[in-house]
């Protein structure tokens, strides 16, 4: 009902909001091609974030960050060969540094505590990605306005 | 799958009696169930049958979940309790989970109620044919001649497979559970998530509502395989190794009992054969569920150390202490996971002692000692 009501007031938010996020870029890392490719289709769909490139693995994304400089890295934990964990390690050194989402399938406080202690920005529980990721696009485009 | 799964149901509501048992005709059991309402008629209906599960409303005029746990446990009967509550909060939740509840299940979320009972009660009768097999085992253990010795041992050789059988099952099952099911689930979730974002005017109200229903049911599956994987294999051990695992599970102890836990390492810094890795936290683990069941210790400590290519661990507690009578007494309870633990650490060609200074009455402590090759 209340959506109904400020429909219109809703689009022009959207506009708004929509210019305001242009510029962020996003690596999606993740080893279920499933998860990345609805990442992909989320953030499409339903924000202004634009994915400019999906990783596999820890290694895949540490180059993949050099060659295409995100502004924003989505990476699962849990990955064989290179785990997020220490992917951000060697990636937090990079120039310049994105900003880094570690999310877990699990949401342990220990999970989310290594992963801050890694280096990384946030962390998410996979569950809520979707808030969390809303959120965080908000504020990092608000970061890039100012 | 076609054993009769026998509820006690402790209800003084017909209609959400009714609901309850509605929910478990649901499963592949046909049940035999009958409703009781006051500590009188729980306490025949535990003595005159047998049931598979104990399914109890939180809060009944003159009666409640908290005493009719308490009467199932006087009764020593291994059966699963579970609340079955619309009331139930955080804190009364977790006092029930502390003084032996199985699970709890909220009315407004009762698809969770048949994967809860299913699993508790496969997991009892499990423990009932653990208690079987171990008396068995420790009855032939005492009649043995040295001729009967070279079959004891080969038995024993089994039972070791078993064990590390089991860590690699569960292992590839948690993989699987985490890698496939968790993460199409969590796909699926954002799939759903972007159809609405088309809008009021897009997606006809029925259909959003729909989808709500949809996310609600994907978010109480997703939580659902997190557990099962969680129970399977600790997350915090693949991605972090055993010192954090076994960190994170002390302090997790430590939260919910009145024990005081410390937990020493040294030289566990870097990661160990996985076998090993997995081998230590259960048997850590198997150790901490004694002493919190079993030694009423005030406190409790526990070292693991890997020096001179061995690997120590010492579990101490300053609880009752562990006379031969007690621990016989408990191991035909199938109580105590002491020989469980000591063929666990058979299996890596480790060793296990367990010490209790003789007993003349006053508290002594236990400790357990484990050594393994590393």
């Amino acid at each position: 009902m209340v959506r109904a009501a400020g429909g219109a007031k809703t689009v022009v938010m959207g506009l708004l909001i929509a210019e305001r996020r242009a510029r962020l870029r996003v690596l999606v890392v993740d080893d279920s091609a499933e998860f990345r490719s609805a990442v992909r289709a989320y953030l499409h769909g339903a924000t202004d974030a634009q994915v400019v490139g999906e990783a596999a693995d820890g290694d895949e994304a540490t180059h993949e960050v050099e060659r295409l400089r995100p502004s924003l890295v989505l990476m699962d934990m849990h990955m064989p060969i290179c785990n997020g964990i220490e992917a951000t390690r060697r990636m937090r050194t990079l120039e310049p540094r994105p900003h880094i989402v570690l999310f877990s399938l699990h949401a342990e406080p220990e999970l989310q505590h290594a992963a801050l202690a890694a280096g990384a920005d946030e962390f998410y529980s996979k569950r809520d990605f979707v808030p969390l990721v809303e959120a965080t696009l908000t504020k990092l485009s608000s970061a890039a306005q100012r | 799958m076609s054993e009769t799964l026998c509820v006690l149901l402790i209800e003084d509501s017909e209609s959400d009696a009714g609901l309850v048992l509605r929910t478990l005709s649901q499963g592949d059991h046909p049940l035999h169930a009958l409703r009781v309402e006051s500590a009188a008629e729980l306490r025949a209906a535990l003595v005159e049958s047998s049931w598979d599960v104990v399914i109890s409303d939180y809060q009944l005029p003159g009666f409640s979940a908290p005493a009719a746990l308490t009467i199932v446990r006087e009764a020593q009967l291994d059966v699963p309790f579970i609340v079955v509550s619309g009331t139930i909060g955080e804190d009364e939740a977790v006092m029930m989970m502390k003084a032996g509840a199985a699970d709890y299940v909220m009315k407004s979320n009762l698809l969770r109620l048949l994967p809860a009972v299913v699993r508790e009660v496969s997991d009892a009768r499990h423990r009932r044919a653990r208690r079987v097999a171990e008396a068995a085992e420790a009855g032939l253990r005492a009649q043995l001649g040295d001729s009967q010795r070279e079959a004891y041992e080969q038995l024993s050789a089994w039972h070791r497979r078993l064990e590390l059988t089991k860590d690699e099952e569960r292992r590839v099952l948690s993989r699987e559970l985490h890698d496939e099911l968790g993460q199409t689930l969590t796909a699926l979730k954002l799939r759903l998530k972007v159809v609405p974002r088309a809008g009021p005017s897009a997606v006809p109200a029925a259909v959003a509502s729909s989808i709500d229903d949809a996310l609600a049911l994907v978010d109480s599956l997703i939580d659902r395989v997190r557990k099962i994987s969680v129970d399977l294999r600790p997350p915090l051990l693949d991605e972090l190794g055993l010192e954090s695992a076994l960190r994170a599970f002390v302090e997790s102890q430590a939260r919910v009992s009145s024990t005081r836990w410390s937990l020493q390492t040294a030289g566990i810094g870097q990661r160990l054969a996985p076998e090993l890795e997995i081998a230590c936290f259960r048997l850590v683990q198997e150790a901490v569920t004694n002493v919190l069941r079993h030694a009423g210790a005030s406190s409790a400590s526990i070292r693991v150390a890997r020096e001179n290519e061995r690997l120590s661990i010492a579990v101490l507690d300053d609880g009752c202490g562990l006379s031969g009578a007690r621990a016989q007494a408990c191991a035909r309870a199938g109580h105590l996971g002491l020989v469980g633990m000591r063929e666990r650490a058979r299996a890596l060609g480790g060793e296990l002692s367990v010490s209790s200074p003789p007993s003349s009455g006053e508290p002594t402590g236990t400790r357990i000692d484990v050594l393994l090759p590393a």
